[in-house]
């Protein structure tokens, strides 16, 4: 039943989406508004049978129908109910219908965004483009090598192993991959604008100011969803890191790396109409990048915590990325005369050089990725021998680029648009440079002495006095209203990197980790912390039966880190305790459980300066988000301007002349 | 607010305003290079015998796992590695030769830090080489500032300027 329902969806939602694609290429090549405007329907067909195959499968995980084979394979009779609704991304093909429906989803909100203006080429032309991404998805995906309802052959089984048992560990996993898809297939909204731009020839400003709130909401949950992935892998992973440089971590951060690039050149092109190419260059890198990123994660060819299985899927998802990189720079190549733009830069002393330098590390940043993450396939595959890229190569790389953004991000939010001189400068940065200044001076007088965490600090600071001083000018200015709006959202999207970023270099400068072997009653120290062992317990879950060791803290309440053993499966699932404080976290895992009541114990104890300031930094970022969507000034919003057949001069105008 | 200054004055010495804030920025720089000197020169607590394995540890890879260093897994197989590595520290050996002993162990693929030797060696030298031409072209673009030839407009563009310009004349030029 399921899988027919399901196989039924999948195929309604193909056709959609081909109907669509041709109603609406009919309508623009006869110029007739009709079809236009019947073409908008087409993306509510897609969202319905997305919805329903979703539904089916939903379904199937919830009443444990282990006919499906995906069921059978991320279900399992143990599997409580929470764990059963987020089977649907606890596997290669549900993941796929999950992007899918959000695509599906993102569709239908643009379809209902811009009714008004179906017969709008631009609107038309990347309507087809949506469908034509959505197209991929049912036909090639869902419909090829990665169908979500396929059946098993012979016997059903009566039970199955349920999902990966680190998926089934915590309820983050029901927050993290939806976030984390939000984000990467938002980016499919600008994209689809950005190639009805170069398609239809509006290649003004009007695309990207029409879809500014779309990147940015993509953006916002792609970081929230990293954030929540880096609190995912503390919590459950048990090494006590949060970031491994892992290929699918790479895969998720790279498009977040351009997405970031973007939303701050765009601002240059709002303004002064410069960086048109270089925009659509980063939209399309931006949008391939989720792809390549599936790519890379879900075919095999990379091995990684987050990878489910070997499938056929990659010559396939391989090959659309091939498509929409050749496409997206051989439509530049083609409109490359229109896009020279007017505007040239007056000074290197002005905003737009500093997001001009931004943009620079930026693609640094996201060079440096990529090439390491794919680096050992590359060598492989040509050289026939294996390297491994690690954490300490990107570790090197990237922590000059980092420290190279948080300079900009301290001096540029007071850097005035066209030029300015250094005196200005001086005089707008010295409580920025102050409070750096006073940082450093107070971490080494402290003893804290190294120097990339220092400098760390200091910048750190400084970005936090800069984005407190635009934000207290503006709310001086505007009252409540200097907090909304774009730059000053984005101001708070600086307070929360300077949070995140003095975090991450505490904790990665400063942190101990250590292993003690202790007999039931024995205590340690370790780096300031009394850690004793009482005994261990075995605990029984629906899913799960558990060996707790019980250890007392500096003489606190009792914790328990755990072994886990989940489901059919042999190998334990370590179980973290952790005690979280503003300055410092003591993180205790039960290393090796005890062969007997008497027998010492392993445990392993990782003491980390300032991890929760990473978490606060991840809310900090993301509240900046929502108040940067928020409108700033209001606007005079004239009707006809928005409505049909807004000509592109008049778009133009109205692009480059709203305040912001 | 400043008190008034000659012409002549003023073409000589800088304002006092302008002189309190280069005077704060040189004491906020020496304040900054003091700070940051004395973290580069200040003597460290040598480091345990602890810290010493775990460092070496992070740059590799965990035998049996896909993603962690030997420093942060807790699988026998890291717990092996870390015995090697404080084995090899206690006989004398430095970083250099214990790694040569994993990497005869295990293979290449044991170290996570590419080696900046061979094929290895571009994964160090492109991104370099990138950024410093994307710093090229950036200066290129920042200190070579002629305008662009000027693009003609459509006559779209043509007849709303016109609108324009005639609006501002009805408006009596103003």
């Amino acid at each position: 039943m399921n899988s027919s329902v399901g196989h039924v969806a999948v195929v309604l939602g193909l056709v959609g989406a081909l109907a669509g694609m041709a109603t609406l290429g009919w309508g623009l090549a006869r110029g007739d508004a009709s079809w236009l405007r019947r073409g908008q329907l087409y993306p509510w067909m897609v969202f319905l049978a997305a919805a329903a195959a979703a539904a089916a499968m939903e379904h199937a995980l919830i009443s444990r129908d282990f006919s499906l084979a995906y069921v059978a394979q991320n279900d399992g009779l143990g599997t409580p109910l929470l764990f059963r609704i987020t089977g649907m991304w606890s596997g290669l093909q549900g993941s796929i219908l999950l992007w899918t429906l959000i695509l599906a989803g993102y569709l239908a909100a643009v379809a209902w965004r811009f009714r008004r203006r179906a017969t709008d080429p631009l609107v038309a032309w990347a309507t087809l483009v949506g469908l034509g991404v959505a197209a991929f998805f049912f036909g090639l995906m869902m419909l090829g090598s990665a169908d979500p309802f396929q059946t098993l052959a012979g016997q059903i089984p009566t039970n199955g192993p349920g999902p990966n048992p680190l998926l089934q560990n915590n309820a983050i996993v029901a927050f993290h991959p939806p976030l984390l898809y939000l984000g990467f297939v938002g980016f499919t909204v600008p994209f689809a604008f950005a190639m009805a731009a170069l398609i239809s020839g509006r290649l003004g400003e009007g695309w990207l100011a029409e879809t500014r709130r779309w990147t940015l909401f993509a953006w916002g949950s792609l970081t929230l969803g990293l954030v929540l992935g880096a609190f995912w892998s503390y919590q459950v992973l048990g090494w006590g890191g949060y970031w491994a440089w892992d290929p699918v971590e790479n895969a998720a951060l790279l498009p977040w790396l351009t997405g970031s690039a973007y939303l701050h050149s765009m601002i240059v092109q709002e303004r002064r109409g410069m960086l048109r190419v270089w925009n659509l260059s980063l939209v399309i890198a931006t949008f391939a990048l989720t792809i390549l990123g599936t790519f890379l994660t879900r075919s095999g060819v990379l091995e990684s915590v987050h990878s489910f299985s070997t499938s056929t899927v990659g010559p396939v998802i391989l090959g659309f990325f091939g498509l929409v990189t050749v496409s997206g720079i051989g439509l530049i190549a083609w409109r490359g005369d229109q896009l020279r733009s007017p505007g040239a830069i007056d000074s290197p002393l002005s905003r737009e050089s500093a997001f001009l330098a931004n943009n620079v590390a930026f693609g640094t940043f996201a060079f440096v990725v990529l090439l390491g993450t794919v680096f050992p396939l590359v060598v492989e595959d040509l050289n026939h021998s294996t390297v491994s890229v690690g954490a300490p190569y990107f570790d090197t790389m990237t922590m000059p680029i980092v420290l190279v953004l948080l300079f900009l991000m301290a001096v540029a939010p007071a850097l005035p648009w066209r030029k300015t001189t250094g005196e200005v400068l001086l005089r707008r940065l010295r409580w920025p440079a102050a409070a750096g200044v006073a940082t450093v001076v107070a971490t080494s007088a402290a003893g804290l002495h190294d120097l990339p965490a220092v400098i760390a600090f200091g910048l750190g600071a400084a970005v936090a006095a800069s984005a407190l001083r635009q934000l207290w000018l503006s709310s001086h200015r505007n009252g409540w209203r200097g907090l909304v709006g774009r730059s000053n959202g984005g101001m708070v999207v600086h307070l929360g990197v300077a949070i995140l970023a003095v975090g991450f270099a505490a904790s990665a400068a400063y942190g101990q980790r250590g292993q003690l072997t202790l007999r039931p009653g024995q205590a340690a120290r370790f780096d300031g912390h009394t850690i004793a062992y009482l005994g261990v317990q075995t605990r029984h879950y629906p899913n799960r039966s558990a060996i707790e060791a019980r250890v007392r803290l500096d003489g606190g309440p009792v914790v328990y880190p755990a072994i886990s053993v989940f489901g059919f499966s042999f190998e334990g699932i370590g179980t973290p305790a952790i005690r979280s404080g503003a300055t410092q976290d003591v993180y205790l895992t039960l290393d090796s459980s005890p062969v007997g009541r008497e027998a010492p114990a392993v445990i392993g104890v990782v003491v980390q300066p300032l991890i929760v300031w990473l978490w606060i930094g991840g809310g900090v970022m993301g509240l900046g988000v929502a108040l940067a969507a928020f409108p700033g000034r209001r606007r005079q919003i004239d009707a006809s301007n928005s409505a049909a057949g807004s000509s592109p001069v008049r778009e133009r105008i109205r692009a480059t002349s709203g305040p912001d | 607010m400043s008190p008034p200054v000659d012409s002549e004055s003023r073409s000589i010495l800088p304002q006092p305003r302008t002189l309190r804030l280069g005077l704060l920025w040189i004491a906020m720089a020496l304040a900054l290079g003091g700070a940051l000197g004395y973290d580069a020169l200040a003597s460290r607590p040598p480091n345990s015998i602890n810290q010493r394995v775990l460092a070496i540890a992070s740059e590799v890879r965990c035998p049996s796992c896909l993603d962690e260093t030997a420093a942060q897994s807790t699988t026998q197989t890291a717990i092996a590695v870390r015995a090697t590595i404080r084995q090899r520290l206690l006989a004398g050996q430095d970083q250099e030769q214990i790694e040569a002993y994993l990497e005869s162990r295990y293979g290449p693929a044991i170290l996570l830090r590419p080696q900046a030797t061979g094929v290895s060696a571009l994964v160090w030298v492109l991104p370099v080489v990138a950024a410093l031409a994307a710093i090229a072209a950036l200066a290129a673009v920042l200190f070579n500032r002629r305008a662009g030839p000027a693009v003609p407009l459509n006559s779209e563009e043509r007849e709303l300027l016109e609108k324009a310009r005639r609006r501002w004349r009805e408006h009596g030029g103003q």
